[in-house]
């Protein structure tokens, strides 16, 4: 008999070979007697056994839901399937489903067209009667706590044409507040907090979905961390990463006013140190300068942020990013990152970490290439593990040459 | 059909799990790609309980895999609800991360049907099952397993001699 093949070794091991079998009784015959087959058996069983080993160590985490959970999941599948291809045994149920489909869309269509007509009766001169004292669509869409919760494409149109007529009338009043203050747009003012004039709902910290929820320990106030896409004063240096500004993308008012609205149930993270980069594509090119100052007060930590774009006009619109960390050349370097499902933002959290020297964050959309990259070097004071109080302010400074 | 799916379900799980984890490398995309293909088997009640669950989930993962984010070195994704625990968390995440990477890395430099034999093997199929979920005779089956586990012990060994290195 010739030597035993690769293949039939590894079958034999995989014990693929059934025992009965007059192929299994030649095979343990051969091995018998041939030493060239059974040292190489040997080995395809160390191959065999390594392989297993090296699969063993990446094994995926996770629970499994119970059993009764993936059937009401195919049950329910099943109903909404009945809706538009009812069976025989499905029939009720179909019918059911469409009558309360039915229902809903005209009750949706008439609450749509109410809030339309509504807008366009304010926009015109109509006050309320129910509410005399907040006459205007800007007013009421800025006290809509949940603009979430009205699931209304038309809400986030009106708030794009809103703030489109906001950024109009900013874009005129410009040069006057930028004549009135050029210490403002010198992007060399590491001491100007660039939050100074940003209206308090522009404040980027991270959103605390319920203040009360959280203890004093772990508690963390962000202040001065303003959208920066506000708070880019005009005629400020143009950022040296990219040459430009980009301008935003069509919809990018609404897709933030969208995550604006998402992230306080999005963020687990909301009670410990974050830096929201705010679509920074178009505002976020240039270099800051992240100051942390611990609220037990002991620690203070500086640090650059430089971010560079790579397909500004690509950001909005999108719901899946990833967070890439990059350096790992610092020794004990320990960051955990969070890449939130928001569309326009990126939350990045730094844990702990001695001796660290920089580490690089990265935003990635689903099927494309880089978006943004924020640089976040830490040269001086480490973080204290786990510090969870303190303030972060984020100033923009003068970019560096590489 | 008489499929008693929850026993199909205790008994598969966890290798269609594991197997999708290596095709998408993420523990809630294995998860959710697992569920949808138990959902899926729950509405069309197939004849082979065991082959059909694999067969469409190879398909998802693959779908998957054509959308999916080319995934980078040294990705951390952590959740945690607690503050005191990130650190540890944090720390384990990344070595975790770092050992899911080399394996995925290691795994990349197979062929798709030398990795494919490999991980439906891994994930408790037979040779006969694998043979009709790839279409290989049945007889290549432990050529491929072989050639595959040769490989991807070289390439491991490769990929750590090479951190060592810069190390």
């Amino acid at each position: 008999m010739p030597h035993i093949s690769d293949g039939d070794l590894h079958a034999w091991l995989d014990g693929a070979i059934p025992e009965e079998s007059e192929e299994h009784e030649a095979l343990r015959l051969h091995l018998e007697s041939c030493s060239d087959c059974a040292s190489r058996l040997d080995a395809a069983r160390e191959m065999r056994s390594g392989a297993d080993d090296i699969l063993a160590s990446a094994l995926p985490g996770g629970s499994a839901p119970t059993f009764e959970e993936i059937r009401l999941k195919a049950e329910d599948s099943d109903a909404d399937l009945s809706v538009t291809a009812p069976g025989p045994g499905r029939l009720r149920r179909g019918w059911l489903s469409a009558q309360r489909l039915g229902w809903a869309a005209t009750v949706m269509l008439a609450l749509g067209a109410g809030w339309i007509g509504r807008a366009v009766l304010v926009e015109k001169g109509w006050t309320d009667p129910f509410n005399e004292g907040n006459p205007t669509v800007a007013s009421r869409v800025a006290e809509t706590e949940s603009p979430a919760d009205a699931s209304l494409e038309t809400f986030f149109d009106e708030v794009s044409a809103l703030e489109e007529k906001d950024a109009a009338r900013q874009r005129e009043d410009q040069p006057a507040r930028s004549n009135a203050d050029p210490r403002k747009s010198d992007a060399e003012g590491l001491g100007a907090d660039l939050n100074a004039d940003a209206p308090e709902d522009n404040e980027v910290g991270f959103a605390r979905p319920d203040e009360d929820a959280v203890s004093d320990d772990e508690a963390v106030r962000l202040r001065g961390t303003g959208d920066l896409a506000q708070a880019e004063e005009p005629g400020a240096e143009a950022p040296a990463v990219m040459g430009e500004v980009i301008a935003p993308p069509a919809g990018a008012a609404r897709q933030e006013a969208r995550a604006k609205s998402l992230q306080p149930a999005l963020d687990p993270w909301h009670a410990v140190p974050t830096v929201r980069l705010v679509r920074p594509a178009e505002t976020l090119t240039g270099c800051y300068r992240l100051e942390y100052s611990w609220s037990p007060g002991v620690t203070y930590l500086p640090g650059t942020i430089e971010l560079t774009a790579v397909e500004p006009a690509e950001w909005a619109g999108q719901s899946v990013y990833t967070v890439t960390s990059g350096s790992r050349a610092a020794s004990g370097l320990q960051e955990a990152i969070w890449a939130s499902q928001a569309p326009d933002s990126i939350w990045v959290r730094l844990v702990s970490g001695e001796d660290r020297d920089a580490f690089t964050v990265r935003a990635e959309r689903a099927g494309s290439d880089w978006l943004g990259e924020a640089r976040v070097l830490t040269p001086d004071s480490p973080i204290a593990a786990n510090q969870t109080r303190g303030t972060v302010h984020l100033v923009k400074i003068r970019c560096e040459p590489e | 059909m008489g499929t008693d799916w929850a026993a199909v379900y205790e008994a598969s799980y966890e290798d269609l799990v594991r197997f999708l984890y290596r095709m998408v490398w993420e523990d809630d995309r294995a998860h959710d790609l697992a569920q949808e293909t138990f959902v899926r088997a729950l509405r069309h009640d197939p004849e082979q309980p065991r082959a059909w669950l694999f067969s469409v989930a190879r398909n998802l993962a693959r779908d998957e895999a054509r959308t999916a984010v080319r995934r980078r070195k040294h990705l951390t994704l952590v959740r945690a609800e607690e503050s005191g625990r990130v650190a540890e968390d944090a720390e384990q995440e990344m070595e975790r991360s770092e050992r899911r990477e080399a394996v995925r890395l290691a795994l990349d430099r197979l062929s798709e049907r030398d990795r494919e034999v490999l991980l439906l093997w891994d994930a408790g199929l037979s040779y006969d099952e694998i043979a009709e979920q790839t279409g290989l005779a049945r007889g290549a089956i432990g050529t491929t397993l072989s050639r595959a586990r040769q490989r991807l012990v070289e390439a491991h060994r490769m990929g750590e001699d090479q951190n060592a290195t810069y190390l």
